[in-house]
C-alpha cells in the first residue's frame, strides 16, 4: 500500500482532501479578515467572537460552491485555521491597549509585543495536547460550540430535515438580534436586549430578575443540557439566597441604595467568591484528574509512535508538550529577565509560576467551555495580574505584557478544545488539526497589533472614539491590585468551597457553581431555560429527537448571532455604523 | 439513603459556607464548620454511590455486561452496514449515523466503570472514542463521495469497537 504524503488513502483513488493548500489559505484569509474587523470592532464595542461557525458556512460556500471540491474535514481545517487566527485577538484587546492608554508602550521595544502574544498562541495549543484525550475522549465534556460547529459542518450530508432546522435557528436568531440593534421603527421596544422581568412583577428593586433576550444563549443552554442546571441553580443560590440573607443580616453598607444591593452583592461577594470557587474547583479537578490524564499521556505516548491501520499518525508526539513548556519557560524568563530587572533567581521564579498559571488557566478554561461553553477571561485575568504583579515586584508594563501571553494562550486553549471536539464528531485526525493551528496561530497577534498600533495612531486609544471597554477594566484591575482591594479573603473561601465540591464525586462540580456564580444573573436565565428545555424534551422525546432534531436547531440559534456580531463588526469598520 | 444524605450535608453546607464567605470579612469559624459538614456530606454521597453502582451492577444493570450487550448490538449494525455499503451506499451512510447516534448514550451507561477504577475507566473510554472517532470519518467520507475512504474507516472503526467490547 503506497500512500501520498499526509494522505489517508492509496493511489488509484483521490485522496480524501482534508489538509490543503486551499483550506489553509483560506482560514488564513478569512481568519485574517475576523480578527482585523474583531479587533477594531472590539476595541469600540467591547466584544469579540471566535467565528468558528461563520468560517464553517463560508468554507462551505468557497470550497463546494466555487472550488467544487471541498469535504467535510478540508472544512474542519478552514474552520479550525480562521479561528486559531482570530482568537487571539480577546487576549490582545484585553491587555495590550492598556499600556497605551497608561502610556506606557514606550517603555517596551514593540518586537516584544509581538513575541509574547505570538508565544501565547503556541502555547495555548501545546498545553491541551494531553487535554483533548482527557476532556474529549474520556470526559466527553460537551463543548456547545465546537458542537454546533460539527453540525454545521456535516449538514450538506445529513438530509434536508436537519439543514432546515440549522437555517431556520439562523435566521430566526439573526432577524431578531437585528431588530434589537437597529433602532428604527421603534422595533427595539418590541424586543428589548434585555428585560426588566423584576420590575414588571414589581418586585423590590434589589431583587435582580433581569433576563438577557438573547437566543445565542439560549442555544448555548439547548445544547448543553444537564451541566448547565448547575450552573442555574448556583446563579439561583447566588442572586436569590445569599442576597436576602445579607441583606437581612445588615452586611451591606447602609449608603448602598436598595436598587443597588444586587450589583453590590454581585461585585464584592458572590463575584469574587466565583472566581475563588473557579480557581479550587479547577485545582481539585485537576488533582482528581491525574489518573485519567496519566492513561492519556500514556495513550498519547503510544499512539504518536506508531501508525493505525490506516497509515495515519493520529495523535502529536509528547515533545510538542515538552518544547512547549520549555519554549513558554525561556520566552517568560528571558522578558522577565530583560524587561523586568528582578535579578537571575526572581527571573527564574516568574517564569516557573508562569508557566504553571497558563497550565492551570488553560485546564480550567478549557474545562469550563467544555462543560457550559463559558469562558471566565475576566476572572482569570484578575488573578493573573494579581499573580504577576506580585512576582515582577508592582512593574506594570511587564505584568500587563506577561498578562496578555496569559490571555492570548487561554483563549486559544479554549477554541482549540473546541476545534478538536468538531473535529472528534466528523472524523478528522488531531495530529493534523493540531499541527495546522500551531503554523497559523501567530499570525492572529500580528495582525490585532498592527491594527491597535494603527488604531492608536489615527484616532488614540481610551477616549470616546476608541474607549477599549476590555483594556479599560485590566487598567482598574491593576489599580485595584496596587491599592490593595482585591478581596483575597473571598478567593480563599471560595477556593475551599469549590475544591470540596469538585471532591463531590459529581464531574467539575466546583468548576460549576463558581462559573454561576460568577456570571451575571443576566445571562444565566436564558442559558438555564435552554438546559430545562432540553431536560424536558430528552425525557418525553428521547435523546434521538436531541440529536435529529434539537441540535441544528440550537446550532442555528447560535450561528444566527454570531453572524450578525460579525457583520457589525464590519459594517463598525467600514464607518457604516458608529456605535 | 447515604447518597441522599450526602447530598443533603453539602447542599445545605454550601449554602451556609457561601452565606459565611460573603460577608465582609468572611466569618471563618462559620466557614471552616461548613467545609467540614462538606466534608462528611461528600463522604456519605460518596459511599452511597459506589454501593449504588455495585447494587445496580450486582443486578445485571448498568455493569459491564450491559455495556458489552450495547457494544454486540452496535458491531452486529455495523456490519449490516458492512453489507449495505455493497447495495446502496446511501443507505448504508444512513444506518451508520443511526449507529453513531446510539452509540453516544454509551458514555451515560459506561460510567458505572468508574467504580472499576479511574484508570480501567480511562482506558475503555480511550479506545471506545477512538472508534467512535473513526466511525464519524467513515460517515464523512461517504457523505463527500470518497468510498474507499470510507470503507477503510469503517473497517478499522469496527475493529476498534470490537478491542473496546473485548477489554470489557
Amino acid at each position: 500500500m503506497e500512500r501520498y504524503a499526509g494522505q489517508s488513502v492509496t493511489k488509484g483513488e483521490e485522496g480524501y482532501r482534508e489538509v490543503t493548500p486551499a483550506a489553509v489559505v483560506l482560514g488564513v484569509l478569512w481568519g485574517a479578515f475576523m480578527a482585523a474587523s474583531f479587533t477594531y470592532a472590539g476595541m469600540i464595542m467591547g466584544f469579540t467572537s471566535g467565528g468558528s461557525a461563520i468560517a464553517a458556512i463560508v468554507g462551505w460556500g468557497i470550497l463546494r460552491g466555487i472550488l467544487k471540491k471541498g469535504t467535510v474535514v478540508e472544512n474542519n481545517i478552514v474552520q479550525t485555521v480562521a479561528s486559531a487566527v482570530n482568537i487571539s485577538v480577546s487576549g490582545v484587546i484585553f491587555t495590550i491597549p492598556a499600556l497605551y492608554i497608561m502610556g506606557l508602550h514606550q517603555e517596551i521595544n514593540t518586537m516584544y509585543f509581538f513575541l509574547a502574544t505570538a508565544a501565547g498562541a503556541i502555547l495555548g495549543i501545546t498545553f491541551i495536547i494531553p487535554l483533548r484525550k482527557q476532556m474529549i475522549e474520556i470526559d466527553r465534556l460537551r463543548f456547545p460550540t465546537g458542537t454546533a460547529v460539527a453540525t454545521i459542518l456535516k449538514t450538506p450530508g445529513s438530509g434536508i430535515e436537519k439543514a432546515r432546522l440549522l437555517f431556520f435557528g439562523m435566521i430566526i436568531s439573526a432577524v431578531i438580534y437585528l431588530i434589537q440593534q437597529f433602532p428604527i421603527f421603534g422595533l427595539p421596544h418590541v424586543i428589548p436586549e434585555v428585560v426588566d422581568l423584576g420590575a414588571m412583577l414589581h418586585l423590590p428593586t434589589w431583587i435582580n430578575l433581569t433576563v438577557a433576550v438573547s437566543l445565542m444563549v439560549f442555544g448555548m443552554g439547548l445544547i448543553t443540557g444537564r451541566n448547565g442546571l448547575i450552573v442555574l441553580a448556583g446563579g439561583v443560590l447566588s442572586y436569590y439566597i445569599i442576597t436576602p440573607v445579607v441583606k437581612a443580616l445588615g452586611w451591606i453598607p447602609a449608603d448602598v441604595q436598595e436598587s443597588a444591593i444586587s450589583g453590590y452583592v454581585y461585585g464584592t461577594m458572590t463575584r469574587p467568591l466565583g472566581i475563588g470557587m473557579l480557581l479550587g474547583g479547577s485545582i481539585a479537578g485537576l488533582i482528581l484528574s491525574l489518573p485519567v490524564i496519566a492513561v492519556a499521556m500514556k495513550s498519547l505516548a503510544q499512539a504518536s509512535k506508531v501508525k493505525d491501520k490506516n497509515g495515519n499518525n493520529e495523535e502529536l508526539p509528547i515533545y510538542y508538550l515538552i518544547g512547549g513548556a520549555i519554549l513558554a519557560f525561556v520566552l517568560l524568563l528571558v522578558t522577565a529577565y530583560k524587561l523586568g530587572d528582578l535579578g537571575l533567581g526572581r527571573s527564574l521564579l516568574t517564569a516557573l509560576i508562569g508557566v504553571a498559571w497558563i497550565f492551570i488557566a488553560s485546564l480550567l478554561v478549557a474545562m469550563s467551555t467544555g462543560m457550559t461553553d463559558w469562558s471566565p477571561v475576566s476572572g482569570l485575568s484578575l488573578v493573573s495580574v494579581m499573580i504577576l504583579l506580585y512576582l515582577t515586584h508592582k512593574n506594570i508594563p511587564l505584568t500587563i505584557l506577561m498578562g496578555a501571553t496569559v490571555g492570548v494562550a487561554i483563549s486559544g486553549a479554549a477554541d482549540m478544545m473546541q476545534d478538536l471536539k468538531t473535529g472528534h464528531m466528523v472524523g478528522a485526525i488531531p495530529s493534523r488539526q493540531q499541527k495546522v493551528e500551531l503554523l497559523t496561530a501567530w499570525l492572529g497577534p500580528i495582525i490585532a497589533l498592527t491594527v491597535v498600533g494603527l488604531i492608536w495612531n489615527a484616532y488614540g486609544i481610551g477616549n470616546d472614539k476608541v474607549p477599549a471597554p476590555q483594556a479599560m477594566a485590566l487598567k482598574s484591575m491593576v489599580e485595584a491590585v496596587l491599592g490593595g482591594s482585591v478581596p483575597i479573603d473571598k478567593f480563599i473561601a471560595g477556593g475551599l468551597l469549590g475544591f470540596l465540591l469538585s471532591l463531590s464525586g459529581v464531574p467539575g462540580l466546583g468548576v460549576l457553581v463558581g462559573l454561576s456564580m460568577y456570571l451575571p444573573m443576566l445571562y444565566i436565565i436564558p442559558y438555564g431555560l435552554g438546559c430545562i428545555v432540553n431536560e424536558i424534551t430528552k425525557r418525553k422525546k428521547g435523546y434521538e429527537f436531541i440529536v435529529e432534531k434539537v441540535l441544528p436547531f440550537a446550532a442555528g440559534l447560535m450561528v444566527g448571532e454570531a453572524a450578525m456580531t460579525l457583520l457589525f463588526a464590519v459594517l463598525t469598520v467600514a464607518g457604516v455604523l458608529h456605535p | 439513603m447515604k447518597k441522599l444524605i450526602g447530598n443533603i450535608m453539602l447542599t445545605t453546607a454550601l449554602i451556609g459556607g457561601a452565606i459565611a464567605s460573603a460577608r465582609n470579612p468572611p466569618l471563618w469559624i462559620a466557614v471552616g464548620g461548613a467545609l467540614g459538614v462538606m466534608a462528611l456530606g461528600i463522604l456519605f454521597r460518596r459511599q452511597g454511590e459506589r454501593e449504588e453502582l455495585h447494587k445496580t451492577a450486582a443486578h445485571g444493570k448498568g455493569g459491564k455486561e450491559e455495556l458489552k450487550k450495547s457494544l454486540e448490538e452496535a458491531l452486529t449494525e455495523i456490519e449490516k452496514v458492512m453489507e449495505e455499503k455493497e447495495r446502496d451506499i446511501e443507505k448504508a451512510r444512513e444506518k451508520l449515523g443511526k449507529v453513531l447516534e446510539a452509540l453516544e448514550n454509551f458514555t451515560e451507561k459506561a460510567q458505572p466503570l468508574r467504580i472499576e477504577g479511574i484508570r480501567v475507566y480511562g482506558e475503555v473510554m480511550t479506545s471506545f472514542s477512538k472508534a467512535e472517532r473513526h466511525l464519524n470519518r467513515a460517515w464523512s467520507a461517504y457523505a463527500d463521495g470518497y468510498i474507499r475512504e470510507g470503507n477503510a474507516y469503517l473497517e478499522s472503526g469496527y475493529a476498534q469497537l470490537r478491542e473496546t467490547s473485548e477489554l470489557l
